[in-house]
Parts: C-alpha cells; structure tokens; sequence
C-alpha cells in the first residue's frame, strides 16, 4: 500500500484503534507486537506499518458495507 | 502417506514465543495419534536441519512456524528455510501446514508445483491480539486462543485422520465462531484482525488428501 493515507482515513483509523482495550497488543507478521499507543504512533507516521494498519481496518470497514462481516463459508 | 511429521518450532520473540507454546500443542495431537514427530525446537528451526531431515526421511506432514513472506517461511531468528526457487522442492509429497506470513501466496504455489501434495497457510501476513498481563502464559491468553485456536483445530482433525479439506473447514468454523465472539463481547478492533486472518487462511493443491 504505496498511496498516501488521507487525513479522514488517518483520524478515522485511529479512532478505531482508541477502543483497542489497554492490555492487548497486536502481533503483525515480522514486525513485532504492538500497544494501542504503538499502532496509533504508526499510523501517523504512515510508516510500514502504519500502512499495514490502516489496510487491515479499511478492509474491515468494506467488509461491514458489502455484508461480509460474518462470513458463512 | 508416512504418518510422519516434522515440526519447526522457533521461538526467539513475542509472535514465536506464543507460536511455539500453540505449536506444541499441536505436535501433543500428533503424537496421540500414532504420528511420529520430529521436533526443530528454537534454536535446531534452521535451513540445514529442516533439508537434512527432509532430504533423509519420508514425511506425510511438515508443520512450520515462524515469521515469513509471499517467499518464504523462515525459522530461528528469522532464517528463511524453505525459500521459493531454492528449496521448494523439500515438501514434494508433503501434506504442508504453514503458520507464517504470506508464505501461501508464491511459496505455496511453487511447492505445489515442485510436488507438495498440499500447501495450506496464510496469503497474507497473519496476525494475531494477545493480552500483555497473560504473555507469559501463551495458551492461557484469550485473546490469542480467538486467533490461534484454529491452528490447533485443524491439526488436530488431520492428526485424527480427516482429509486437509475437511480439517480446513474446521479450522475455518473455528475462525468464524472467534468472529462471533469478538462481536458478542463488543470488541470490534479485534474482529478487524480476525476478519484480516480468516479471508488469508487458504489451502492449495489435493485438499482430499489425508495423512
């Protein structure tokens, strides 16, 4: 994901993030495990991982539009 | 099919601290099972030993852990072990399970292509929540359980004798139950990296085989 994250999908992404519970990290792939705090750093950055982020929940968000939320298969 | 299994179990940071402790579980199934297993654990996840054993015995099953990409799944400290255009050709008649990232994507293909009777694992990077106050106690971590309890499922229906296909579909049940879960408990950060998990999750080639 090359493209340059908007501003309302910066905020919007973490807003998201800002409900992860205080004790949870997240394991993603090789680049290690991540606090809340981690992730929303990351994704102001808009480094690799911040990228990675910002797909995970975008991909998340068009699941709920297209009803794929709750996938039967 | 040899009821034979090599597992790679590395462990040198957080995700391969609790990949390994989810990993042993599995090899516990497989050996239940009449299944013999051959154990890299930490520091023996390296290329050598896994193209030696694979070079020198038959097995039906090669169970991999560890950190990766659309190329390669790697072992102990991040050393690619079975790498896309160099070595594929090690799981030729294999039933192979890969818990690392992205590998199903080009690796899987190539396996298959070299002779892997079947590829199953992840096309995009896998990710997992786990619970800071239980990351010393990985398999009594709840939020990782929601993430990796289906990797246990679907070793376990194989070790029992179900076909890839039917023990992929397990595994999948399992994922979509963890789905519902993190609904039910309200927690939508977590549904988004497990939704991210279920559509990666992929299995190629013969899925009718079984061990």
């Amino acid at each position: 994901m090359n493209k340059k994250i908007t501003k309302q999908i910066k905020e919007l992404v973490i807003a998201r993030l800002e409900i992860m519970p205080n004790n949870m990290k997240v394991s993603i792939g090789s680049y290690g495990a991540f606090s809340k705090d981690d992730l929303k750093r990351h994704v102001e950055d808009e480094d690799e991982i911040g990228k990675k982020v910002v797909e995970v929940q975008m991909a998340f968000l068009r699941a709920i539009k297209e009803g794929k939320l709750y996938p039967q298969e | 099919m040899p009821k034979r299994m090599l597992v790679t179990l590395p462990d040198h940071d957080i995700t391969t601290y609790y990949l390994r402790a989810w990993g042993k579980k599995a090899v516990k199934y497989a050996e239940d099972h009449s299944i013999e297993v051959t154990s890299l654990d930490r520091d023996k996840a390296n290329r050598k030993n896994v193209e030696s054993y694979l070079s020198n015995l038959p097995f039906g099953m090669v169970f991999l852990n560890g950190h990766g990409d659309e190329n390669t799944v790697q072992g102990y400290n991040n050393e690619p072990i079975i790498i896309a255009g160099k070595n594929e050709s090690k799981l030729k008649s294999t039933i192979t399970y890969a818990i690392s990232c992205s590998s199903a994507m080009n690796l899987g293909d190539a396996s298959i292509k070299a002779g892997a009777i079947c590829y199953v694992g992840y096309a995009q990077d896998f990710m997992f929540t786990l619970d800071e106050s239980n990351s010393t106690h990985p398999l009594e971590d709840k939020l990782a359980g929601l993430f990796l309890e289906h990797t246990n499922i679907f070793m376990s229906a194989i070790a029992k004798g179900s076909s890839v296909s039917e023990a992929y579909d397990k595994a999948k049940g399992s994922l979509r139950e963890s789905i519902m879960v993190a609904e039910s408990s309200g927690n939508r950060t977590i549904l988004s990296w497990l939704l991210w998990d279920y559509y990666a999750f992929v299995a190629k080639g013969d899925i009718s085989s079984r061990l």
